[in-house]
């Protein structure tokens, strides 16, 4: 195997191994520490409600474009607009509401988290922390993890409604379907389909996370090195995301859910 | 014998920072850590409190081999007994002046509250020479402030040892001076032992008893500030003389 391979094989394995243990010590440490409230709060509302404008914006148009290519493309075939809530509902629900919403706060906070971390590790902060008795993964990392894995599933669920409200809004103006028909099509739904988006959620919230804690406390190089952890951070957490998308999906439909 | 430095060998990838180093620091004195630029001396202050771990060799404070030291406990009780003024200062940004003061008190000192942990900040903020910073951002804070600050956070716990990583590095000549006759008021006010490492000798010879210089991994020779700038070794000659003639290479063209 030439040099370079076997250099990018061994690099790859190192960090997952490194990744492993941080996602061990961020657990260890919600375990075994008092998570700070005041600490955990401030994060939640930061990547939570500081993120319902853009969330709200990005579903509803998501919600109205769904509405209107799935109803021009059945009046084409079937010279009628059939089955539009189904398509809006079953594609919010399960895909676009979850992924759209993942990828909107990895783009929002993992950069930020990411950009934070990696100014205080190139500044010296995070070793200030170690030298004032402050185990930096608990005071830092873990807020930030907690955070994201509760709001980015109660994210999803208002973007999900955002969504079918937008679907809605079009249905109705422009389609000219009931406003009956539609809303009928989405309260027909499994309570499974919404399930098995939000069980997604949560395995997105990890990745969003634990990607900006990792590329964060890793930063190293000055301003530069936090210009390329905080693009790392977001480049690779969409790449994970619609990757562990579709695995999710395939397990959790050969699992009965959604 | 208060720090024992014994053999440390550190390697970053193929970089051979450490290469045997030891070094005696004993109680009560300053000793200053002299060396060129990227030689390993802020390596060197980052194993002494346990922020780094030598590849070989042992850190030996007060007796106890902190190199050892795998729980996170025996780690903090170990840098309890350490104040650390780091390079930039590295200020919490999103804290106050105040609270960056208090920050270690609330973490290292459990018995101290919160009321008591804003008192002993003001005192100490007032010890380095600040009245009335304590509701500001760091963000709003000249350098030379910004050490002062990091300085009343480095003692806030009153530590047994203070460590200065270039105080005097980014500052004016004035404010570098200010910031020496700083270090000296607090160790006669204290009566602690200091580990400084810089490489302004200006500052290295007003604040130490004794300099050690670290040159390619390991310590070269260690004296007194009179046997230093009377030393024979011409490697330190050439250091503390600042002259690009001598023993040290340093290329004035990177390809050459």
């Amino acid at each position: 195997m030439p040099g370079y391979i076997k250099e990018r094989w061994f690099k790859i394995i190192e960090t997952t191994g490194d990744v492993t243990l941080l996602v061990g010590d961020l657990l260890k440490s919600i375990v075994r520490d008092k998570v700070d409230l005041n600490l955990f709060l401030a994060q939640a509302g930061r990547i939570g409600v500081d993120s319902l404008p853009v969330v709200g914006v990005t579903s509803l148009f998501v919600g109205m474009v769904l509405a209107l290519q799935s109803g021009y493309s059945f009046k084409n075939v079937f010279n009628e607009p059939l089955f539009v809530g189904t398509v809006v509902g079953y594609s919010i629900f399960k895909e676009l509401g979850p992924v759209l919403t993942a990828i909107v706060v990895a783009g929002r906070i993992g950069a930020s988290i990411a950009a934070e971390l990696g100014t205080m590790k190139v500044t010296e902060q995070i070793d200030a922390l170690y030298t004032l008795g402050t185990n930096p993964i608990r005071y830092l990392g873990v807020p930030r993890f907690l955070g994201a894995f509760l709001m980015l599933p109660v994210l999803t669920v208002y973007a999900d409604f955002i969504g079918i409200f937008g679907g809605w809004m079009i249905s109705t103006w422009k389609l000219g379907i009931p406003s009956m028909t539609y809303l009928d099509e989405i309260y027909g739904m499994d309570f499974d389909v919404i399930l098995h988006g939000v069980f997604k959620t949560f395995v997105f919230a990890g990745i969003v996370a634990t990607t900006a804690c990792y590329v964060g406390f890793r930063t190293y190089g000055g301003a530069e090195g936090v210009g390329r952890s905080t693009t790392k951070a977001v480049v690779v957490s969409m790449v994970m995301i619609l990757i562990s998308d579709y695995f999710l999906s395939a397990f959790l439909v050969a699992f009965g859910i959604g | 014998m208060a720090i024992q430095l014994c053999n440390l060998y550190k390697n970053f990838g193929p970089n051979k920072v450490l290469q045997g180093m030891s070094l005696d620091i004993q109680d009560g004195e300053t000793m200053t850590i002299i060396g060129g630029s990227g030689c390993g001396k802020s390596v060197c202050l980052k194993h002494i409190v346990g922020l780094l771990k030598p590849d070989k060799g042992e850190v030996i404070v007060d007796g106890i081999n902190i190199t050892a030291a795998e729980d996170e406990e025996d780690l903090f009780a170990v840098q309890n007994k350490f104040g650390f003024l780091f390079q930039g200062a590295a200020l919490f940004d999103s804290l106050s002046v105040g609270d960056n003061v208090a920050f270690g008190l609330r973490n290292l000192k459990k018995d101290v509250g919160d009321s008591q942990a804003r008192r002993i900040a003001r005192e100490k903020l007032a010890l380095v020479g600040l009245h009335d910073v304590d509701h500001l951002k760091p963000a709003e804070l000249s350098g030379g402030m910004k050490k002062r600050v990091g300085l009343a956070r480095a003692i806030a716990h009153e530590p047994k040892y203070i460590i200065y990583d270039e105080p005097t590095t980014g500052l004016d000549p004035i404010t570098s001076d200010v910031i020496n006759e700083l270090i000296i008021d607090l160790q006669k006010k204290l009566s602690v032992t200091s580990i400084a490492v810089t490489h302004d000798m200006v500052s290295a010879y007003k604040i130490s008893n004794r300099i050690a210089m670290l040159y390619e991994g390991k310590i070269i020779e260690v004296g007194t500030t009179q046997q230093i700038k009377t030393t024979g070794n011409p490697y330190v000659r050439q250091f503390v003389t600042g002259s690009s003639q001598g023993p040290i290479k340093v290329k004035l063209r990177e390809w050459e």
